[in-house]
């Protein structure tokens, strides 16, 4: 009977071993353990034999049985998982085919760009500060050592609302509104809007600026450099060359308008640079003590420096619009792609 | 300005190539934007002399020549009328490449060979006369290649641009002075030596300058005896690549001198001027007064006039009088050479909106010293080139001649400002380099005087921007500013309008800029939310089309939508965020607000291959073809302001006019209108060309930042179940969604969590003006898990409320 029981066992386990679906997993183990099962009539039979045969075979086939379960249990979670894989591998989709997305807009290029130039002179140390579009002349340009007479209002080609009244030219003004109402350190730069008379492919009557301005003790024109050179080459690369050259605006002395190397060409000469390899980005220099004249600042004590940037030429250059009429037109096409 | 190459070269010495000086100008704030070779490309175009005429055999208007080319002869056809023997024209051979590319090669016109032609000044690009041929001086060689007979021809032209304080750089002079400085060499300029005659310009004129404040200085000399022609080749030459025409050589020899040394020069026909006198003073009130351009102007006050002893004769600085001008019949001539007052031309040209070379000039400040030399250098090149004699003497009006005040300069103070270490030396030096008068034994500090011609030295920091040009900017050193840092709260607005933007982006929104400035229609039609219905207008705008301050950024965006529907983007939705102006009475400047506006419209769903199984979605079963409505507007607005913390809003019913009367309303936040949402009223759209519904929203901003920044306090998470029932009910239409909910918050019970809206019905089994609400009511504890017996209690209280109040019947 023992032989019978071992070899219900090797039968069994050999059965366990070829099983492959759910189905006969469960046939299998109702044959063997079920009501009607082999190994449960056999135990069922222990019952006829003398007390001393059945308590050692009793003991083997419940073993055995405990064994038989376990394997069942194992092979059923087997043969679930490979039917599970079977059936994912014939469940395929074309991973390639587009995702249901969710609708994305996007910020004007134009003031993505402005943010980049606001955070890499944040990091420099400048705050922020902003102004009315509509502006008095006095700040757009009396207050900035421009007076009603003088040629260089000429520079800049004006919008006016009344003789008192203009549309702001650059943002410099915002600088002096914040110097009336601050004693130095003053580092901030203003972003905006600006207006100028004007509308061909490389000027729009509106555009963007963003214009800084550092006054304390001690600041030096290879200060303005300093920080000039670090705003290029975070934004254009480390590798972009700068120059300076003398210019002139009436609210700087010096003045410098500063160059970068060509991004189109890297500077061996293209159509964009004239063939110059170099691309003019922006207007600076050291405060003119006048303009101090107006905000009650003492210029022996104080100097200090200013730059203004125009965020569509900056944006043309880095990358490569042509007209900045492109700008204001909002083809989607156009919003979408950069 | 356009710099002659070679003419510079007349004044300063120069090594280098016109490439390298133009590096040097611009590295020394003289911007040169473009050099350009010019007359190189005249190969095979040769002098050659004109000896024989005869008629063309078929063709009247032609004529053949016969030219000697010194050792050969050659007989072309030339069509011009002003061919002589004797002359000495260009005669460009075969193979001949014209600066216009045009290539030259034997042809027969009308049955006569012709090997060539004669060409006139404007084929060769050396002048603008395309009339006839160009004739040179009697004296020049014939059978030489053109630029080796007149080397003067190879040149460059440098364009120069000069920037509002340098106007001593406006001649060719002056930029050499500049050459001279950057490049450590001495300029000179040319010598004078005039013949005069025994007779005194005192004898035959007198000068009163009654208004001197206008006219610090004014110079004449007379020439008599003069014969008006044309001037010589390499006169005219010059004025061309200076970019100026020709006109006689009286009248060429003042611009040649203007352009030499930048002096305004005026000739006057002495014979005009009555009572052979001058007087220099402002104009009678509405004075008219004829300019030599023909028209007729009316001087505004305190113009000053040059007038003889009758009538104005010219308007000073700016341009010469009709009476007065040289004609081919003048005999004697006045120069006028005066430093007018800068301010005062400006005015009086900018308000009769006149430019000339002139006015340019005088308003940047002319050398008051080199006024006396430029008029003798005008009458020496006048007897030159049109015969007569100066008489002796100058009158020179100059009573309180300009000084140009000294300047204390401290190099410490150079080294402060400019963060280099120069010593007081190189200070000295690079001053001197630019003719300023440096003195004093200081180790720091020196006076330095400027030149006469430079007006715009007033100040030690004035010296100290020379300093750093001659220095060269490049050798100024890069260091970073130290400050103390600190936290910074400049930002907070800015990153508010930020967030506005990531909101309406992830909403599927696009940004648009538009033009601040719209037509005054734009302006007045969307003009719903300003306190007042004035704009802001522009005196000088661009257009009609940008004449007015914008009101509200919604034309902006319907242009962009038109633009964008006319290249068939049809499916849009852009937001824009920027300011609107509004007058305020008494204030000079206006309100500026800053708003939020979108558009949408087209499609509600993305072209998906997906939705195209008749999938169902959250919202129901996905119809591709359905447009955005109010709702999707209303949807956007109501995620902003969730995104925003703004909790407290309402949508009532609008009155905009230019909105659908039932499918817009106005956003009322913690009490005030800050908006309005809808649908663009169908006539508006028409009115605009566009035939799609279009879906629009403006917000004011501000206050939105206001009412969402309110702290936020923690709400602990319920931990005990919630239980949702639904409620379906057939109200009238008129009974809206917000009553409702506001009837059911009013009964007070607290375990009410939520009720949504999730159905509405109308249409089979609904009674005409009726609709069928669903709304799914939330009932939540705090504190105990809710027994259906008490939500059952609630929710029977609602549904009496409703039935009570708003006539609502239940449905099953």
């Amino acid at each position: 009977m023992e032989d019978q029981l071992r070899n219900l066992r090797t039968e069994t386990l050999s059965l366990i071993g070829r099983l492959t679906d759910e189905k006969a997993v469960e046939e299998a183990r109702v044959k063997v353990l079920g009501r009607k099962g082999d190994l449960t009539q056999f135990l069922r039979g222990l019952k006829d034999l003398p007390p001393d045969r059945r308590a050692a075979l009793g003991q083997l086939a419940n073993t055995i049985k405990a064994e038989l379960e376990e394997e069942f249990d194992r092979i059923l979670v087997e043969v679930r998982r490979n039917a599970e894989m079977r059936a994912l591998a014939e469940d395929v989709v074309d991973v390639t085919l587009p995702g249901r997305r969710m609708m994305l807009g996007r910020r004007h290029i134009l003031h993505r760009v402005a943010q980049d130039m606001i955070e890499i002179f944040r990091d420099l140390g400048f705050q922020l500060a902003e102004g009315p579009d509509v502006e008095l002349d006095y700040y757009n340009f009396e207050a900035l050592n421009i007076p009603r007479d003088h040629p260089a209002r000429d520079m800049q080609d004006t919008f006016y609302f009344s003789d008192n009244v203009v549309l702001r030219t650059h943002t410099s003004p915002v600088e002096t509104r914040v110097m009336e109402k601050q004693r130095p350190p003053v580092r901030i730069i203003c972003p905006g809007k600006v207006y100028r008379r004007d509308a061909d492919m490389t000027h729009s009557p509106m555009f963007m600026q963003v214009e800084g301005l550092w006054v304390d003790e001690g600041i030096s024109f290879a200060d303005l450099k300093g920080v000039l050179v670090a705003f290029v080459h975070e934004y254009f690369g480390a590798g972009v060359d700068l120059r300076f050259r003398p210019s002139f605006f009436p609210f700087t002395e010096p003045s410098a308008e500063v160059d970068i190397q060509c991004v189109i060409c890297g500077g061996s000469g293209c159509r964009t640079c004239s063939n110059t390899g170099w691309l003019e980005i922006l207007g600076s220099g050291m405060n003119d003590p006048e303009i101090y004249r107006f905000v009650d600042y003492d210029p022996e004590r104080y100097t200090g420096f200013a730059f203004g940037i125009g965020i569509e030429r900056v944006a043309m250059l880095k990358y490569g619009v042509p007209d900045i009429r492109t700008f204001y037109e909002n083809d989607v096409r156009f919003l979408t792609q950069l | 300005m356009l710099v002659s190459f070679n003419w510079l070269k007349e004044f300063v010495e120069i090594d280098q190539s016109p490439a390298q000086i133009a590096d040097v100008l611009t590295m020394g704030g003289i911007e040169v934007e473009a050099v350009t070779r010019v007359g190189d490309s005249l190969d095979r175009v040769y002098t050659a002399r004109i000896e024989e005429i005869s008629a063309h055999p078929s063709a009247e208007t032609l004529s053949l020549a016969r030219i000697s080319l010194g050792d050969r002869m050659e007989t072309v056809v030339c069509g011009a009328p002003n061919i002589r023997i004797g002359q000495i024209v260009p005669y460009a051979a075969p193979g001949a490449v014209l600066p216009s590319g045009l290539e030259i090669s034997e042809r027969s016109i009308k049955g006569v060979r012709s090997p060539g032609m004669i060409c006139s000044a404007k084929e060769l690009d050396l002048g603008d006369d395309a009339s006839g041929v160009l004739v040179f001086e009697p004296g020049t060689k014939p059978g030489l290649l053109l630029t080796e007979a007149l080397p003067i021809i190879d040149d460059w032209v440098l364009d120069v641009g000069i920037t509002p304080n340098r106007g001593d750089c406006l001649s060719i002079i002056g930029i050499a002075r500049e050459v001279a400085a950057l490049t450590n060499r001495p300029w000179r300029r040319p010598h004078v030596r005039i013949a005069e005659s025994s007779q005194h310009i005192g004898d035959k004129m007198s000068i009163e300058v009654p208004d001197v404040d206008l006219c610090p200085r004014y110079v004449a000399r007379l020439v008599e005896g003069v014969k008006i022609g044309p001037s010589p080749f390499t006169v005219c030459l010059r004025l061309y690549r200076s970019g100026m025409r020709p006109i006689s050589n009286v009248v060429d020899v003042t611009n040649l001198v203007l352009m030499e040394c930048g002096q305004p020069l005026h000739a006057f026909d002495y014979e005009f001027l009555q009572d052979r006198k001058i007087v220099v003073r402002r104009a009678d009130p509405d004075e008219d007064f004829v300019t030599l351009d023909g028209q007729e102007r009316k001087l505004p006050p305190n113009a000053l006039t040059i007038r003889d002893g009758k009538r104005a004769v010219a308007l000073a600085g700016i341009m010469g009088g009709l009476n007065s001008e040289i004609h081919d019949g003048t005999e004697a001539v006045l120069i006028e050479s005066a430093c007018f007052e800068r301010f005062g031309i400006r005015r009086t040209a900018k308000a009769l909106g006149m430019s000339t070379e002139a006015s340019y000039r005088f308003e940047r400040g002319v050398d008051p010293e080199g006024t006396f030399w430029a008029a003798d250098r005008a009458a020496d090149l006048i007897s030159e080139l049109a015969g007569g004699t100066v008489l002796a003497g100058s009158l020179d009006v100059y009573p309180n001649p300009i000084v140009r005040s000294p300047v204390t300069v401290r190099t410490s103070r150079v080294n402060h400002v400019l963060g280099t270490s120069l010593t007081k030396d190189e200070v000295v030096s690079y001053l001197r380099r630019l003719s300023i008068h440096v003195d004093g034994s200081d180790s720091d500090m020196v006076t330095a005087t400027p030149p006469s011609w430079r007006w715009d030295l007033e100040r030690e920091v004035d010296m100290i921007e020379e300093v750093a040009r001659i220095y060269g900017f490049q050798n100024i050193p890069i260091t970073t500013p130290r400050y103390r840092s600190a936290p910074d709260h400049t930002r907070v607005n800015h990153n508010r309008i930020s967030k506005v933007a990531d909101l309406m982006n992830a909403g599927g929104y696009v940004e648009a800029v538009t033009m601040s400035f719209v037509s005054r229609e734009a302006a007045r039609e969307f003009c719903y939310l300003a306190e007042t219905a004035e704009e802001l207008e522009l005196l000088n705008p661009l257009s009609e089309d940008l004449a007015v301050m914008r009101t509200s950024l919604i034309p902006g965006l319907l242009q962009v939508m038109k633009r964008n529907v006319s290249f068939r983007s049809t499916n849009l939705r852009l937001y824009e965020v920027g300011k609107v102006f509004t007058p305020v009475p008494d204030e000079e400047l206006p309100r500026e607000d800053l708003i939020l506006a979108g558009l949408a419209t087209g499609r509600r769903y993305p072209e998906l291959w997906h939705f195209n199984r008749g999938e169902i979605n959250t919202r129901g079963a996905v119809d591709l073809t359905r447009d955005v409505d109010f709702y999707d507007i209303k949807g956007a607005v109501e995620t902003l302001l969730d995104g925003l913390g703004v909790k407290d809003a309402v949508y009532v019913p609008s009155k905009a006019p230019f909105l659908h009367p039932g499918k817009s309303a106005d956003l009322v936040v913690e009490g005030r209108t800050v908006g309005y949402l809808g649908e663009l009223l169908p006539a508006k759209t028409r009115e605009h060309g566009l035939e799609a519904t279009v879906q629009i929203f403006e917000i004011f901003v501000e206050p939105l930042f206001v009412a969402g920044c309110k702290e936020s306090v923690f709400k602990p998470i319920p931990r005990y179940p919630y239980v949702e029932r639904d409620l379906s009910i057939i109200v009238e239409e008129k009974v809206s969604g917000d009553t409702i909910k506001q009837l059911i918050s009013r009964l007070g019970h607290d375990i009410i969590d939520s009720v949504i809206l999730f159905d509405l019905y109308r249409g089979e089994s609904i009674p005409e003006g009726f609709r069928s609400l669903a709304f799914r009511i939330r009932y939540q504890s705090e504190d105990r898990t809710l027994t259906d017996a008490e939500v059952q209690e609630v929710h029977s209280q609602i549904a009496e409320l409703l039935t009570r109040e708003v006539g609502a019947a239940m449905r099953e």
